[in-house]
């Protein structure tokens, strides 16, 4: 490993304004800037509150914050593999003109979005806790649960950096991939909706686990279920760990193929 | 120079080379090395002059010499107790972020610790020159404007060993003349610097001892003298 506790201790210096110069960045691009972090997923939702509330009328009381719950945590995920699979890429002059350890650019990424997630976040659960169920001691669990997610988005954001340097085309796959995911991860509709014989392959779906378990906390203010997502926590950290290892092996190669 | 030598060696190049793989073969190879056989130490306090034309591997030099990259083949040696950057102007810099700003980003990037930055912050500003439009968002700067912030946060990094690729003088002719002076002054401090140039007479006035590269071989190493006689022959 070429990090020591003392590099470590400058390069989240690093790491932190780098997130804040990407975000200031961001919304200086914009008109309204923030607003377009809260209203991105919001859009999101309503359109599938069109398609399947509407137009096929689903039967759920709970429809609109089951929606919306869904899309906002989606949107945390898809948005932090998107720009974590491209940081590396993105920031190749960066690379060339100083040595920077690699991880540090699907970190920001992933934090950025993180950001973003919590700002939207936030004003869902004020929205939530007044129009639909007031807050009850589940919501303890909530910072559990969003920690679980950071650690899968960096799970699956630090390899796809490795990657995509390797293999430009992928972002392709990536999207596709997103897209399939975003239909059968349950965005739009529960485990319980589906015939028995594909609840299990369901279940074993990360995202799902943690779509659950934000409803369950926020729409029906029970606890989540543990054991799930005590298992993509291990997971997350046992891929994270290991895409970490990549990434430092892969250190001074990278500057040499993202040209 | 005036200045004693030591001869205690910060970086150590023994026949490195460094290859690129290529989409496209160039004489039936996907593989390209940019440096093929690099011998060369760089020693404690001097300036060391390294020539070639263009072409010659010098930027990859470089890059091997800041450790960005890894030798492919041979060795490269860096004394982990120097700090060894490479100066880069404007390295990491984001158009809708203000000069100040953009200048924190800019010395974390080479490898200021945050609190330092913020100690140097005003001196940066004032050798910058920029007035008032230290606190804009550079897109509203012109190059020029541009390169005296680069170039002003770069002579704030103090590293043990400076690698300088040809950045010699930006600006318009009376900033020309305060960075040419303020670079003469970080060569004849003690400070160990390793200029690239393809231009003979800058290596002459400059430097201690000189390589010449070519074509990613070292050709000839000694002092400036020695070696610009066999450059020129």
């Amino acid at each position: 490993m070429r990090l020591n506790w003392l590099k470590f201790y400058r390069y989240s210096h690093v790491v932190r304004y780098q997130a804040y110069a990407g975000l200031r960045n961001e919304i200086a691009r914009t008109y309204i800037g923030v607003m377009w972090w809260l209203l991105e997923p919001t859009l999101s939702a309503l359109t599938l509150y069109l398609v399947f509330g509407i137009l096929l009328n689903s039967k759920r009381a709970d429809f609109l914050p089951f929606l919306l719950v869904g899309t906002f945590s989606w949107q945390w995920f898809a948005g932090s593999l998107v720009g974590a699979a491209n940081s590396i890429v993105a920031k190749s002059s960066l690379m060339q003109q100083v040595y920077l350890p690699k991880i540090i650019f699907p970190m920001v990424s992933v934090l950025n979005n993180t950001w973003k997630f919590l700002f939207a976040f936030t004003v869902l659960i004020a929205v939530v806790s007044v129009a639909h169920a007031p807050p009850t001691w589940a919501y303890l669990a909530l910072p559990a649960v969003i920690f679980v997610q950071f650690l899968l988005n960096l799970a699956i954001g630090v390899p796809l950096a490795a990657w995509i340097p390797y293999f430009r085309d992928g972002s392709t796959v990536i999207s596709a991939v997103l897209m399939l995911l975003s239909f059968i991860s349950g965005i739009f509709f529960s485990p319980d909706q589906v015939p028995a014989q594909y609840q299990l392959a369901m279940q074993l779906n990360p995202m799902t686990i943690l779509m659950t378990s934000y409803r369950e906390i926020m729409l029906n203010g029970a606890w989540p279920a543990w054991p799930p997502l005590l298992a993509v926590a291990t997971g997350s950290l046992l891929a994270l760990f290991a895409g970490f290892v990549l990434l430092d092996r892969l250190d001074l190669s990278l500057p040499k193929v993202s040209t | 120079m005036s200045h004693p030598v030591q001869t205690r060696p910060v970086i150590t190049l023994q026949k490195a080379g460094v290859c690129y793989r290529l989409k496209r073969k160039i004489a039936g190879s996907n593989r390209y090395w940019a440096l093929n056989d690099v011998s060369l130490e760089v020693h404690k306090g001097e300036t060391l002059g390294i020539l070639g034309s263009n072409g010659a591997g010098k930027s990859t030099l470089m890059k091997l010499m800041a450790g960005i990259v890894a030798p492919d083949r041979g060795t490269a040696w860096r004394d982990p107790d120097e700090k060894i950057t490479l100066l880069s102007l404007g390295v990491g810099f984001e158009s809708n972020l203000t000069g100040r700003e953009n200048a924190i980003l800019s010395a974390l990037l080479l490898g200021l610790h945050r609190h330092t930055i913020d100690k140097r912050l005003d001196k940066i500003r004032d050798f910058a020159e920029l007035g008032e439009f230290f606190e804009q968002p550079v897109y509203m700067y012109s190059s020029g404007m541009m390169a005296r912030l680069g170039f002003s946060v770069a002579m704030e990094v103090h590293p043990d060993v400076l690698l300088l690729d040809e950045v010699l003088s930006v600006g318009d002719h009376s900033f020309q003349e305060k960075s040419a002076e303020a670079i003469r002054g970080l060569m004849a401090s003690d400070r160990t610097v390793v200029l690239i140039s393809h231009d003979m007479n800058i290596i002459a006035g400059l430097c201690d001892r000189a390589v010449w590269i070519d074509r990613g071989l070292t050709r000839a190493t000694g002092t400036v003298a020695e070696v610009s006689a066999q450059y020129l022959a």
